[in-house]
């Protein structure tokens, strides 16, 4: 670090930021990024026609779709994320990073993460919980990495040489705190084997666990970093001040206050009692407030300078990010309005409503952001701004594709599924018929994405060419900034300070002796769980039913297909009773799923032959014609590993499933036994006798006792053809 | 519904965090000028950028 | 094309001002004025070029810099200055006052400071208030030379002292009130999010938990952020007065424990949803209230004019060294120096020298008299002749001008009758709440049972608070007189205000109001054998130092002659007040004097030795925008009339010309009969000049002084124009008029609110949760409504 005499002797320290950290970011977003959106138009052609599955256990749509939304939240944006906070924290902060050391373990730990994300989940290696697929082990390593990354962020801030922190810096660190205890709490498992564990949550409780970190990933994750990152780069970008400081400090101060309750909206019209969800739909229409709070302001900053938005390619994007956060957050508190919840819950207008948010919002602001940064970063000239344009318009094209294809593809299902006719019978029984109709959306939602993709990869091929047009030797930029004075802040604090501090402190501190107690004295009993609500007839699942659960979890089957039939008449009519909270107790993690590709399967348990499930699962166009499922060929070869079965019993006895000693021990023998009894029925129908040890049978035996347990005997089990 | 007894003190444990976050940003004076940070975060005072203005004043002035 | 535009309009290097006459440097950079080229020197000398790419890129220039003034604030080092105005922690640091700080760059500038003054370790600038604090480095004792620094760099900084309890205090409160405010609005939204609960239907075990919760975050919002409210009521009650905040901390109160009751009977009518949302609103329209108030008047700004220069004071008896100190700093028996057009800091006697002094400011005339040593002299006033040595006997507040100004401040507090009746109303209007309260208590408790007692009543006390009441009338007022005193009319008092509404007629004095009230020269006739130019150069050196406004005239006049004007050494020059001024020059004896001749008109004879050589007519000249004020009144239905005591003939041509009616216009009359004209017309509003009308003033309804003292005249008249613009008087009345409305709409919204608010809460169709929002949304409102129309903007267009 070069230090100039003269500047030295008047005071001034002298220090450069640590820019190759931010450096290696960019190049890994750009990376990450391609093989994300790349994912992204790979599962969405499969959607649109399933050969493109090719049969291959880690090319089905099941494993990948996890794969794609945890390399677009965490690798894509996560990397963007890491970028842009080092590249502002350093410069807002006006010192280098903490320490050089930490931000290689950030870096290199983030990336390994990844890797292992895109080994594992491929392989089927997933915990089935939305968003937070990744098992225990990268659970762990993601826990460790974001603490190392929270260590060097908050000792950069204890050595900073600016003394007032900027709004931005203040939604940095929300994000880190708020993530982490997010991302722990949802992942709390008790581990099976090296690769697999059990929730610690089972049913209706990890559902609202699941969605209570679905959702604050979405807004911690996805939102607050990215308002920090708007609030730093659109007045850098425009060279003016922010519109209203004093509006950005109450909308981080009103957002950071009651944020973290929006989750229920999730889970409306599900078995999750009556007030939460209207909790859940008040509190998320209340947050539209805050989030409108950020948009106007990021907006306002660009009043006066639309001319410059309209030539310059990175104000272009950024005006566009932030206008499409302001439509994703309107959309957001309407979707979780019950009655038009009620049409959109599970159909694609949500799909439509997610990718608003990450390519309008993320996508958009990520490239601004690249574009800005890249040229300051290698201290040269963008390469290109014509291919900046062409992005531009051909991912703001794509992105309009996706969300009108997927408004309607969402609306058209939404409408088929309830229509009923004038005689009590639904108009379109059978479901595949709805989802052949929305086929062509699915051509055109691919397209889209493929626009996207293309527009991102001009984006890599214009970085790359600026950065090897950048002067080779690169000396790092010194900058230099007074020392902060020693002088305590508030010095001459009178007599009225102490008045002033006892009853703030005393309300303070009663208020956090009474939480700790009752989190101390709460935490024991909810492990236990004594208290879940109990219905004698619900009884835990078999051995080879749980080994069918395991397949059902690894295929990713949630993905498509959810379990929780809705309390509407049409719902009822087309698949059954309505589920009940008490049916999923051991339900460990709860697969109520997010989206209904195929048809909701709570109450397919003996609703079809075992034969006719033999057959579907080998090509389910030859039961079900036009069906756009992928083939499971391997569930054919596969065995079933009866010798892991004992463990995973017992693990899940720990955590609450009253298996008896003698289930436990015996459960190889048992499940062989049930297998046994499955295959005679199939045998009969012409299947070889030596399937019984494949996972296919396991699966026919989880799938044949779903939502049977509480079947009245009078009603017998609707079964229709 | 029992997850609620963790999820209940799990939010206001954060809430009160942030609670104390604020007394503590408003006890140190951050909100106490809210109108220059915004313009000071617009500077930011590189010694090469002072070094290379030197001599571009006068070379504008020839040009 | 570009080439020649730069020729034609030559821009300042510096501050981009057009250039008028072009001030070059050793580089041929052109400048607007001296001091933007010291200032473009400073720069480049510490290569603080930067400055001017900062420019380019906002588009923002700083403020040209041509009335730069050198000091050396030597003030800066002595002891007791710095006692009082440093912070000696472990390093010193001291806040400044700077002038004309707006851009980017300056902000940037001044916070390079270090880079200027190696003694400063860091200075940071706070753009809202222009106030720099300036840290020095460890051990570094003296601030002088950064504020040297500072002012040459045209920022003219001025101390502020961190004691200074006004600042200090305001930064104390407002930084407590946001914490409560904070801590209140926490604790709203997450007891919303329990209530919420209870309101949708959780029911059983739920319900009793979320009570408790919402109990505990209860807590710090009542015992901490409801503090101020219970502090102002205590404060009330000790001296046996009723004030607002009473019937407010009773509801919280009430409310709260109330609560307790319900959910220690596992009930699930809690009310602390409603309590804290009660607490948060009306904690944040008193923090805006305080905001809007905060911007409009400041009391200091007319005592302040006084204190602002800087005064020589005599080390010891004999030497004739002095040391700069401020004038709060001078103690009683120092010999202070006061130099020519210096503003005299205290009362004291001439010890030596001789001087005019002009005592405008006190007496309001405005010929400057003769002092000579021995004879009495008073704060305020200024030190037109040459410089003189006084004793100082009083001081600040003792001073003839000191008890002026204390009285004036007495006067500010009179209070409007507006006033007095919303005081008289929200007393009133407590004790029937308390009334009623007690009625629906009981009525319900006997007929319903005590739930539903309880849950009316709150209701009622909660939203019959006469918030909306209590703030309507004092914010507009002193929204209003802020907006008037920045657009130049400063208003005694809210009862000024409130008069000046209802005026129909106005009077208007000639001299000093209608007319400028200084001469111009309207003729000039030459002596035959005389030679033009040495003449005029002669007048010129004679007049040039004179204040008398003909002296002022004249040297105007001769300035206007295009040619070199030279200045003629003369001997013994003496001024004899009332005859002129005469001087020797080459032996011969040349002599300016004055008289009035019959038209009205005034002439001046320069003679030599006796022999007229040039003579000069002067005439009192009409102000430009006294015909278009006169219409806009008349078109706004007020008679207009004209009074004068100066000769018909003048006063006739004057009220042809601004179109006066002839029965309206009256001529040579004595001030006393002045005040009997305006006696025999009812709602008069009297315009005229602050020193000889204060009778007239007296027996109108409503006046206006156009100038002299702001002081003199504020201690007669209801208004003093600050600015010499006569179109501020129809803006006066449109803002007194807009003020009355908007005072009368509050007052009649604010009632209308709480009676029918009452109405409601005992008929129990609001809860506590509805009178919650209703009442602070009513205060809200109101708030709005005053704001909106009095939102004139910075400088109103008069």
């Amino acid at each position: 670090m070069s230090t100039e005499t003269n500047v030295q002797e008047q005071g001034y320290e002298t220090f450069s930021y640590d820019d190759r950290l931010t450096k290696m970011f960019v190049i890994a977003t750009m990376l990450w990024g391609v093989i994300a959106l790349f994912l992204g138009v790979w599962i969405a052609f499969e959607l649109a026609s399933w050969k493109l599955n090719l049969n291959l256990p880690w090319f089905t749509f099941g494993r990948l779709r996890p794969l794609h939304t945890n390399a677009a939240i965490f690798a894509f944006v996560g990397n963007a994320i890491f970028a842009g906070v080092y590249y502002s924290t350093q410069r807002l902060l006006k010192t280098r990073m903490a320490s050089d050391i930490l931000g290689k373990i950030h870096f290199w730990g983030w990336q390994l993460i990844i890797v292992g994300a895109a080994v594992t989940l491929p392989l089927g290696i997933s915990s089935a919980k939305e968003y937070a697929e990744l098992e225990w082990p990268l659970d762990i390593l993601v826990a460790l990495i974001w603490v190392t990354f929270g260590v060097n962020f908050f000792l950069t801030l204890k050595q900073r040489r600016e003394r007032h922190i900027y709004v931005a810096i203040w939604f940095y660190i929300a994000t880190i705190i708020t993530v982490a205890v997010l991302y722990v709490v949802n992942n709390l498992a008790l581990p099976v084997g090296f690769m697999k564990s059990y929730s610690a949550f089972a049913g209706v409780q990890d559902a609202l666990v699941q969605w209570w970190y679905g959702h604050n990933a979405v807004a911690f994750f996805l939102t607050t970093p990215f308002l920090g990152l708007m609030y730093y780069y659109v007045p850098k970008a425009i060279n003016r001040p922010v519109y209203s400081y004093r509006l950005s400090i109450i909308h981080f101060w009103s957002l950071i206050f009651v944020y973290i309750w929006a989750g229920p909206h999730h889970l409306l019209y599900s078995t999750l009692p009556e007030w939460v969800q209207t909790l859940g739909m008040a509190f998320s229409v209340a947050l539209w407030a805050p989030s409108w709070g950020g948009m106007i302001n990021g907006l306002l900053t660009l009043r006066g300078a639309w001319d410059r938005v309209r030539k310059e390619p990175i104000l272009k994007f950024l005006a566009t990010g932030v206008t499409f956060y302001g439509m994703s957050t309107f959309e957001g508190p309407l979707l979780s309005i019950k009655s038009v919840n009620s049409l959109a819950h599970f159909t694609d207008w949500i799909v439509g409503h997610v990718h608003s948010g990450t390519i309008g919002w993320n996508y958009m602001m990520t490239s601004g952001m690249l574009y800005f940064m890249v040229p300051k970063l290698w201290n040269t000239k963008l390469y290109s701004n014509r291919l900046a344009n062409i992005q531009f318009w051909s991912a703001t094209i794509g992105l309009l594709l996706y969300i009108m294809s997927m408004w309607t593809a969402g609306i058209t299902q939404g409408l088929m599924w309830r229509a009923i006719d004038e005689t009590g019978k639904l108009v379109y029984p059978n479901f595949v018929e709805t989802v052949v109709k929305i086929l062509p959306m699915y051509w055109v939602r691919a397209f889209g994405g493929t626009l996207v993709l293309f527009g991102f990869v001009v984006l890599v091929y214009n970085v790359y060419k600026t950065i090897k047009n950048a002067p080779k030797e690169q000396q790092e930029e010194t900058f230099k900034a007074l020392p902060l004075s020693a002088n305590p802040i508030d010095a001459h604090g009178g007599s009225h300070r102490k008045l002033e501090g006892l009853p703030l402190y005393f309300s303070v501190l009663a208020f956090l002796a009474i939480l700790v107690g009752s989190v101390i004295e709460l935490i024991p009993s909810l492990v236990s769980n004594q208290f879940i609500v109990k219905d004698s007839r619900v009884r835990p699942y078999s051995a080879l039913e749980v080994a069918g659960r395991d397949v059902y979890v690894r295929e990713g089957c949630y993905t498509c297909h959810s379990q929780l039939v809705r309390p509407m008449a049409a719902e009822q009519l087309r698949y059954g009773r309505v589920s009940e909270a008490a049916e999923y107790v051991y339900d460990r993690p709860f697969q109520w799923g997010s989206r209904r590709i195929g048809p909701d399967l709570h109450r397919v348990g003996k609703k079809y032959s075992h034969m006719w499930h033999y057959r579907h699962m080998l090509n389910p166009r030859d039961v079900t014609p036009g069906s756009i499922m992928p083939n499971y060929p391997w569930l054919y070869k596969n065995k079933v590993k009866f010798g892991v079965l004992p463990k995973k019993l017992s693990v899940l006895a720990a955590l609450g499933a009253p298996y008896s000693e003698e289930e436990i021990n015996r459960a190889p023998e048992l499940a062989k036994m049930q297998a046994k009894t499955i295959m005679d029925e199939l045998v009969a129908d012409g299947v070889p006798a030596k399937m019984a040890d494949k996972e296919i049978v396991a699966l026919i035996a989880y799938l044949q006792r779903l939502g049977i347990d509480m079947a009245e005997d009078k009603d017998e089990v609707a079964s229709t053809k | 519904m029992e997850i609620l007894k963790l999820l209940i003190p799990m939010a206001l444990f954060l809430g009160s965090f942030f609670v104390f976050l604020f007394i503590w940003a408003t006890k140190s004076g951050q909100f106490d000028d809210l109108d220059t940070p915004s313009k000071r975060m617009l500077l930011d005072d590189s010694v090469k950028k002072d070094n290379e203005n030197k001599f571009s004043h006068h070379e504008r002035k020839e040009v | 094309m570009a080439t020649e535009e730069v020729q034609t309009s030559l821009k300042c290097v510096h501050c981009h001002e057009a250039v008028i006459t072009p001030f070059e440097d050793n580089d041929k950079n052109t400048f607007c004025c001296q001091g933007c080229l010291s200032v473009y020197k400073i720069l480049n000398q510490s290569n603080l070029q930067e400055f001017y790419s900062i420019q380019e890129q906002t588009g923002e220039y700083t403020r040209p810099l041509n009335n730069l003034k050198a000091k050396d604030f030597d003030y800066l080092n002595n002891e007791d200055f710095l006692k009082k105005y440093a912070q000696m922690e472990e390093q010193w640091s001291m806040s400044f006052y700077l002038k004309g700080v707006h851009c980017l760059a300056c902000l940037w500038l001044i916070e390079k400071l270090p880079e200027l003054a190696p003694a400063v370790e860091n200075s940071r600038l706070d753009m809202g208030k222009s106030l720099v604090t300036i840290t020095l480095k460890k051990g570094q004792k003296s601030f002088k030379e950064a504020a040297k620094v500072l002012n040459n760099l045209g920022y003219d900084p001025y101390p502020i002292s961190n004691s200074d309890e006004l600042m200090e205090r305001q930064r104390k409160e407002e930084r407590s009130l946001l914490l409560k405010i904070g801590i209140a609005g926490f604790s709203m939204m997450n007891i919303m999010l329990y209530t919420g609960s209870v309101y949708a239907g959780a029911d059983g075990a739920y319900m009793v938990s979320f009570g408790y919760l919402s109990l505990l975050l209860a807590l710090p919002v009542v015992f901490y952020s409801a503090l101020p409210f219970y502090q102002s009521s205590l404060a009330a009650i000790k001296n046996k007065k009723v004030n607002i905040d009473i019937p407010l901390s009773f509801a919280i109160l009430f409310g709260f424990f109330v609560s307790i009751y319900f959910v220690l009977q596992h009930r699930e009518e809690f009310y602390f949803d409603s309590i804290t949302t009660l607490v948060f609103l009306i904690l944040l329209s008193r923090y805006v209230l305080k905001k809007a108030q905060q911007t409009s008047l400041n009391k200091n700004d007319i005592l302040g004019i006084f204190q602002r220069g800087t005064t020589l004071r005599q080390l010891d008896a004999e030497s004739e060294r002095f040391e700069e100190i401020l004038p709060e700093q001078l103690h009683q028996g120092d010999l202070i120096k006061v130099q020519p057009n210096e503003v005299i800091p205290c009362d004291g006697v001439i010890k030596k020298g001789e001087t005019r002094i002009n005592l405008s400011t006190l007496t309001g005339e405005s010929e400057a008299i003769l002092h000579n040593v021995g004879s009495q002299v008073f704060m305020g006033t200024v030190n037109v002749g040459n410089s003189i040595l006084i004793e100082t006997q009083k001081l600040a507040e003792q001073t003839r001008m000191g008890q002026l100004l204390k009285k004036i401040e007495k006067d500010n507090q009179t209070r409007s009758k507006y006033s007095y009746i919303t005081d008289k109303i929200s007393e009133y209007f407590v004790s029937t709440v308390f009334l009623l309260a007690g009625l629906t208590f009981s009525y319900y408790l006997l007929t319903q049972g005590l739930s539903v007692a309880l849950d009316h009543t709150l209701a009622l006390v909660i939203v019959t608070c006469p918030c909306a009441l209590g703030l309507a009338t004092p914010l507009t007022f002193s929204r209003v007189m802020g907006l008037a005193q920045r657009n130049g009319l400063i208003f005694k008092n809210e009862e000024a205000l409130e008069r000046l509404s209802h005026i129909e007629k106005v009077f208007f004095d000639k001299t000093g109001t209608l007319t400028t009230g200084n001469y111009q020269v309207s003729q000039a006739s030459l002596s035959p054998d005389v030679n033009q130019e040495d003449c005029i150069n002669l007048l010129y050196s004679l007049e040039k130092d004179s204040s008398h406004p003909v002296a002022k005239a004249i040297v105007k006049w001769c300035a206007l002659q295009n040619l070199e004007l030279k200045l003629i050494p003369l001997a013994d020059r003496k001024e004899i007040i009332g005859r002129g001024v005469q001087a020797y020059q080459e032996g011969n004896l040349y002599e300016v004097t004055t008289q009035d001749n019959e038209d009205g008109k005034l002439n001046a004879i320069l003679t030599k030795d006796g022999i007229i050589i040039l003579s000069l007519n002067l005439q009192d000249q009409i102000r430009e925008d006294a015909l278009s004020t006169l219409r806009s009144l008349r078109k706004n239905q007020y008679e207009t009339f004209m009074v004068s005591g100066d000769k018909a003939s003048v006063v006739q041509e004057v009220s042809k010309k601004l179109e006066f009616e002839s029965d309206k216009t009256w001529y040579e009359v004595s001030p006393e009969n002045k005040a009997k004209h305006v006696k025999n017309h009812s709602h008069v509003l009297f315009i005229g000049d602050g020193a000889n009308d204060s009778l007239a003033f007296n027996s109108a309804q409503a006046s206006i002084a156009t100038h002299g003292s702001i002081e003199m005249s504020l201690r007669i008249s209801d208004i003093f124009l600050n600015e010499d613009r006569l179109n501020l008087v129809p803006y006066g009345l449109k803002l007194s008029k807009l003020a009355m409305t908007t005072v009368r709409t509050n007052l009649g919204f604010s009632l209308f609110y709480n009676l029918s608010g009452a109405a409601l809460a005992i008929m129990g169709l609001i809860g506590p949760l509805e009178a919650a929002v209703l009442m602070p949304l009513s205060s809200l409102t109101v708030l709005g409504i005053t704001l909106f129309n009095t939102r004139g903007g910075q400088r109103g267009n008069p």
